[in-house]
């Protein structure tokens, strides 16, 4: 196996009730890249990233996930918190924070490891765990509202707590469902140059629409249409084909 | 100030404390004319920590349980069984006569020693609740769902209780026992009956620091995270259903020995405190108290329960139900942090406006002795 992939996933297929939302997908994730999946709406993305941290389980196929330094491991039939603190986030397409608890609060919630009952009662965050969430917020540019509640930040603010929330546990890989939806032009963009950021220390995989967004940061897309790959390569190569842009860009965007 | 500005329902909950502890004082001194608001009062304090458990479950972990009452009434159950056996020396109780035994059953055997009672009378229902919490939570139940099997579980028992009559003695419940301390009624008891307040006023205060300690913890603000955003919290890599699982074993042991300090002043436990309306007005003392902080639960269960002593003596017996049915309904519809949300809102914009007024007021005041000054100069 190259050492540069990180997951690898192996024909999966998935059914409800008889209709396929994914057949035969095969791909792979190379470490330290950003991987978009692009598709119109049904194409099956959501549902993969579902079966990648095991929200839903495939009808078959199977997800390998080859950590540094350790064993590979499949990833489908594992618990999701588990795959959580194997070092795999996830971000929903909602933004969804704790809504009650501060932004400092929320980051330490997402801290890596002390899970159990008995941590979070006797346990109290280290000068070090400390000073990693002050680092991770001002890399997202939250580091002033630090002692804000969650739910009176702005939408964009809540994504990217959110996208911090991810990083501060020190994943492998991050998943992202559209981070930039509702988002305005120069949040985007910011929001891009956060990923090109993060991608030096994390594999980062992304769902998006916004074409911009993709260019600006994308190293490899793959293109779904109605549960299959239809393409897959840079960019530039990816946007400029003909089926894909028949079944996605076919509205005289490009 | 700063120091009082976090600790706001810390100086209101002892404040609530000195409050309590000065009743059998007044009562000594012939200040209050009967006994029976003390042992109301007390009653209360069994309420304040039933409430405290509720609160827990349902107003920081977001998991509404219709069915506490059974948990209430277990250890009142576990409390009165041992109270009876205290009081008939170790022999069978008339209704087992009644029912046709001859000897003491076997479940009643443990009763006959106080630290096993104590001991039962927390791992009954802490177990029933971890059993029961195990594979609701595992399977992922909740919401509405979650609350209706609580209510039936609350109606299977009370069933199972009026059917077993002659270990229960059914509806009548176990009746004429005295206190641990001994019997509490009459002016010759009174001893006993300030030392049982003043141990249950103990009691409440430990397990009100405790709960608070827990909620001011990481711990506290993982069950807010599981209310707020259980998907999230998951994918933060917490396992809820153990948390919940957790939660729901303690407000089980709360609600238990809120019963026992119940059944101590009541003087008799019944089936119909394991009741699902029982139930649901548990719940409504701490929706009009204000969820999601210890102290709403205390305040609530004080408050309605102070109301319906106060009103329900008069005329208003028939009417108090429709008159806290509404409160809870305006409660819920209105002001969704009860009581203590209300205070938490409003109280900062009067403190804001009354030192705007003080402030005005020391402008003025300087002005005036600022003329008063230039004034003495020019003459």
């Amino acid at each position: 196996m190259n050492t540069a992939t990180v997951l690898e996933i192996k024909d999966i297929s998935v059914s409800f009730d008889g209709f396929f939302a994914l057949s035969d997908v095969k791909t792979s994730v190379r470490r330290n890249t950003v991987h978009f999946f692009i598709g119109p709406n049904g194409a099956g993305k959501t549902t993969l990233l579902d079966i990648i941290c095991a929200k839903t389980k495939p009808t078959s196929g199977t997800v390998v996930f080859y950590p540094k330094n350790r064993k590979p491991m499949r990833l489908t039939g594992m618990k999701e918190h588990k795959i959580v603190n194997e070092g795999i986030g996830r971000k929903f397409q909602v933004p969804s924070v704790f809504v009650n608890l501060t932004v400092e609060e929320n980051m330490i919630l997402s801290l890596k490891g002390h899970k159990g009952i008995r941590d979070s009662i006797f346990k109290k965050p280290s000068d070090e765990e400390r000073s990693h969430i002050n680092h991770i917020l001002k890399k997202v540019g939250l580091e002033k509202q630090m002692h804000t509640r969650a739910g009176i930040l702005s939408h964009g603010e809540k994504q990217w707590l959110e996208i911090a929330m991810q990083l501060v546990q020190k994943p492998e890989i991050i998943m992202l469902d559209e981070p930039a939806a509702g988002m305005g032009k120069p949040e985007t963009f910011k929001t891009g140059e956060i990923l090109k950021e993060i991608k030096k220390s994390c594999t980062v995989i992304v769902i998006e629409h916004d074409m911009d967004f993709v260019k600006q940061c994308a190293d490899t897309v793959t293109v779904l249409h109605e549960g299959r790959i239809i393409a897959e390569g840079g960019a530039g190569e990816v946007l400029a084909d003909k089926t894909v842009q028949s079944v996605y860009l076919g509205r005289g965007e490009e | 100030m700063k120091f009082l500005k976090k600790r706001e329902d810390i100086v209101c909950f002892a404040c609530i404390c000195i409050l309590l502890a000065f009743m059998p004082i007044l009562l000594n001194y012939g200040v209050l004319s009967s006994s029976s608001i003390v042992l109301f009062l007390g009653k209360c304090i069994a309420f304040a920590i039933a409430a405290i458990g509720i609160d827990l479950i349902w107003g920081y972990t977001g998991i509404l349980s219709l069915g506490h009452g059974l948990y209430f009434a277990l250890g009142g159950y576990a409390m009165a069984m041992y109270l009876k056996l205290q009081s008939t020396g170790g022999k069978i109780t008339d209704f087992m006569h009644t029912g046709g035994m001859t000897s003491l059953p076997l479940i009643w055997k443990p009763f006959l020693s106080l630290p096993a009672a104590m001991l039962l009378m927390i791992l009954v229902p802490g177990g029933i609740a971890a059993i029961v919490g195990y594979f609701i939570f595992k399977n992922r139940v909740k919401g509405v769902y979650f609350s209706i099997i609580s209510q039936a579980l609350a109606w299977a028992a009370y069933s199972i209780f009026i059917a077993l009559s002659p270990y229960t003695n059914g509806n009548v419940g176990i009746t004429e026992i005295k206190s641990v301390f001994g019997g509490i009624k009459g002016p010759s008891n009174q001893r006993n009956m300030f030392l049982l307040f003043y141990a249950s006023l103990l009691l409440m205060i430990l397990i009100f620091a405790f709960c608070r300690f827990l909620a001011g913890r990481k711990f506290g603000k993982i069950l807010v995270a599981i209310r707020d955003g259980e998907n999230r919290a998951y994918f933060s890599g917490y396992q809820v259903s153990k948390y919940k699982t957790f939660v729901y074993v303690l407000s089980a042991i709360l609600a238990a020995i809120g019963g026992a300090v119940f059944a101590n002043f009541n003087g008799s436990i019944t089936p119909s405190q394991m009741t699902i309306s029982y139930s649901i007005t548990m719940v409504i003392w701490v929706a009009i108290g204000g969820r999601g902080t210890i102290i709403g639960a205390v305040i609530g269960a004080f408050l309605v329960n102070l109301c319906e002593y106060s009103l329900s003596s008069g005329g208003l017996v028939e009417i108090w139900q429709y008159i806290i049915g509404a409160v809870f309904c305006i409660t819920i519809i209105f002001f969704k942090g009860g009581i203590t949300g209300l205070v938490s809102k409003y109280f900062p914009i009067i403190l804001k406006k009354l030192s705007k007024q003080d402030n005005i007021n020391k402008n003025i005041g300087k002005i005036e002795r600022s003329r008063a000054y230039e004034h003495s100069n020019g003459s």
